[in-house]
């Protein structure tokens, strides 16, 4: 399996399109850390201030275009088939996939993360808290979310009727679509926000006046439950609590300590080291099995 | 006789369908096996399920005596190279990229080799050229050069000169042969060009609907294919008369035409027929072909 994960290492990184997902993932860090940051602390909103901007989800982007064009050419040139015919078993082939597309993601993550990290930290002053812990989850979490990514590419693409792989690769957009819905609503603003509301007068200025209104995003009851469980489980929306709460403000540079406290603890529950293990293994194991189904083309 | 494959009673049902009926064959060690069938006869599902792409319903196979079920066909396959439909190629390297790429898969610890493969399919000369601009010749040899990584004593190829130009088939026609002859490598080849594969095969296995039709040596279809001599009469009455007078096994193809099975004094027969009132055209030895004599194991029927 070694000699498989190597050689698709070598053959992603010789590969123009890993490096141009680099480069839309660095681009991206770096817009998120400069000038999210800049305008953040501008609009002091310390607190609130993520890496789950929708910059941050073009890292994400350029990696699923990067994987899943190096896994589908991988699948079109027939390259998979000389690994069989080397003597190596469909699992061994699916993990050494997963393993190459998990640190293909690791690096392109670390370039988005690394220079959002020193922006927001220089323009926001905040400091890092438990960065090993956070990094090592962070690990967990993308390789999680590669492993369920190569499942649903190597089920799709080895699927024999164009249909059913269609509808897959639809089932799968609309997944991704709701794991990033449910981490907004998850991380939604209270039931009640202030808006600012333009009015103009008859002299022709403009009067700006602050009122409470229904935030229409917000979910209760029975649904938050669903919201819940379902951001618990999901290594998507797992992964937004990592990158959203990577950095806390320190006591001098924002007074809403207590808030800072309870996203903490929040973000603790949430990243439960066991689980992630758990659901790796659960993921990796749904993976070879249904990839050592499968019929090779 | 020493067998490098063989199968026992191999099945592979897609739901109703059988792609493989319990299919038992043999592949003799050093020989070039022609594997011949129609368009869905199963040639290239048996491959498939010789490299470990698919699993068979039932039935086992061999590859140098180890078992399908044994944790060991790891390890013969191995020592087996297969270039399966199309070649399996990464289109976006050039032929020597493609072949250190392979030579990492099998895990090998220098790239010691390389030149000489490139040289022995002709591709030494490709240099920054990339696989994807290949012709399709080129293309086929690529991927016989990396099912030749590894050294492999048993090479698989599923219609390899699909698709080529009458260059092309030649190339690839000699490079099978060298690889015979001189590496000692046997090979199965798959197709349904029946007419090139009579100018390599050693051995023959006729595969219809899943099963084994037939298997049997080149010099036993030789045999097997009758010569005769195809006579243009100008009355093919009296021909059948006087030949059916003799006791000599003919066959009429149409109103002044008939192919007579047997060494004859033509002179005396030519005599004859003028005495009948028949006059002899043309005379011509005729084969029977690999062709014919394939329709005439599997019927000629659609599948």
């Amino acid at each position: 399996m070694k000699n498989i994960f190597i050689s698709r290492l070598v053959k992603y990184f010789r590969s123009p399109i890993f490096y141009l997902a680099l480069i839309v993932s660095l681009v991206s860090g770096i817009y998120n850390g400069v000038y999210v940051g800049y305008f953040k602390a501008e609009m002091d909103q310390m607190i609130y201030c993520t890496m789950d901007d929708m910059w941050f989800l073009l890292a994400i982007w350029a990696d699923v275009v990067c994987v899943s064009l190096c896994l589908g050419r991988e699948f079109h040139d027939g390259t998979i088939r000389s690994k069989l015919i080397a003597g190596y078993t469909k699992a061994q082939v699916y993990l050494a996939e997963a393993a190459a597309s998990s640190v293909v993601t690791v690096c392109i993550f670390a370039v988005n993360i690394i220079p959002t990290m020193i922006g927001l930290g220089y323009f926001l002053k905040l400091i890092p808290l438990s960065m090993t812990l956070k990094i090592v989850l962070t690990l967990f979490l993308t390789i999680e979310l590669m492993n369920m990514f190569t499942l649903f590419v190597c089920f799709a693409i080895t699927v024999r009727s164009f249909g059913l792989a269609a509808s897959f690769a639809l089932v799968f957009v609309f997944y991704m679509v709701y794991a990033f819905t449910n981490g907004y609503y998850y991380n939604t603003a209270p039931q009640e926000e202030i808006v600012t509301f333009q009015e103009i007068l008859d002299d022709g200025t403009v009067r700006e006046t602050e009122a409470p209104a229904v935030n229409s995003y917000y979910v209760d009851g029975a649904a938050k439950t669903l919201v819940n469980i379902e951001h618990y489980i999901n290594p998507i929306s797992s992964l937004g609590d990592v990158t959203s709460y990577s950095y806390i403000p320190d006591k001098e540079s924002c007074d809403e300590t207590d808030l800072a406290d309870a996203r903490l603890s929040e973000f603790n529950m949430n990243i439960d080291p066991v689980r992630l293990i758990v659901w790796l293994v659960l993921i990796s194991f749904i993976g070879i099995s249904v990839f050592r189904r499968r019929n090779i083309r | 006789m020493d067998y490098v494959l063989k199968t026992n009673e191999l099945c592979k049902h897609y739901r109703h369908f059988k792609a493989l009926d319990g299919l038992t064959m043999s592949v003799p060690k050093g020989a070039i096996y022609g594997f011949v069938g129609r368009n869905g006869a199963g040639k290239t599902t048996l491959i498939r399920l010789i490299c470990g792409m698919q699993d068979p319903t039932s039935g086992e196979f061999e590859i140098y005596g180890v078992k399908n079920s044994d944790k060991a066909i790891s390890l013969s396959r191995r020592r087996m190279g297969a270039v399966v439909e199309t070649p399996s190629v990464y289109l976006d390297m050039t032929a020597e990229d493609n072949l250190k790429q392979q030579y990492r898969v099998l895990g090998l610890p220098a790239f010691d080799g390389i030149k000489e493969l490139l040289e022995l399919v002709g591709l030494e000369n490709t240099g920054k050229k990339k696989a994807g601009s290949f012709s399709l010749g080129m293309k086929q040899r690529l991927g016989i050069a990396i099912a030749l990584c590894g050294e492999p004593d048993l090479l698989v190829l599923d219609e390899p000169i699909n698709g080529l130009d009458p260059q092309g088939i030649i190339e690839i026609r000699e490079l099978i042969l060298k690889l015979n002859r001189e590496k000692r490598i046997t090979v199965l080849i798959s197709s349904h060009i029946l007419d090139e594969l009579s100018r390599l095969a050693t051995h023959y296995g006729f595969i219809d609907r899943g099963r084994i039709v037939k298997e049997m040596s080149a010099e036993e279809l030789e045999n097997a294919c009758r010569k005769c001599v195809r006579m243009n009469v100008t009355n093919v009455k009296a021909l059948a008369k006087t030949l059916d007078a003799k006791g000599i096994e003919y066959k009429i193809l149409d109103a002044s035409n008939a192919d007579v099975y047997a060494r004859l004094n033509f002179t005396e027969l030519a005599i004859e027929l003028h005495n009948e009132g028949c006059d002899v055209l043309t005379m011509e030895e005729h084969d029977e072909s690999l062709e014919s004599f394939f329709i005439s194991l599997v019927g000629g029927g659609k599948a």
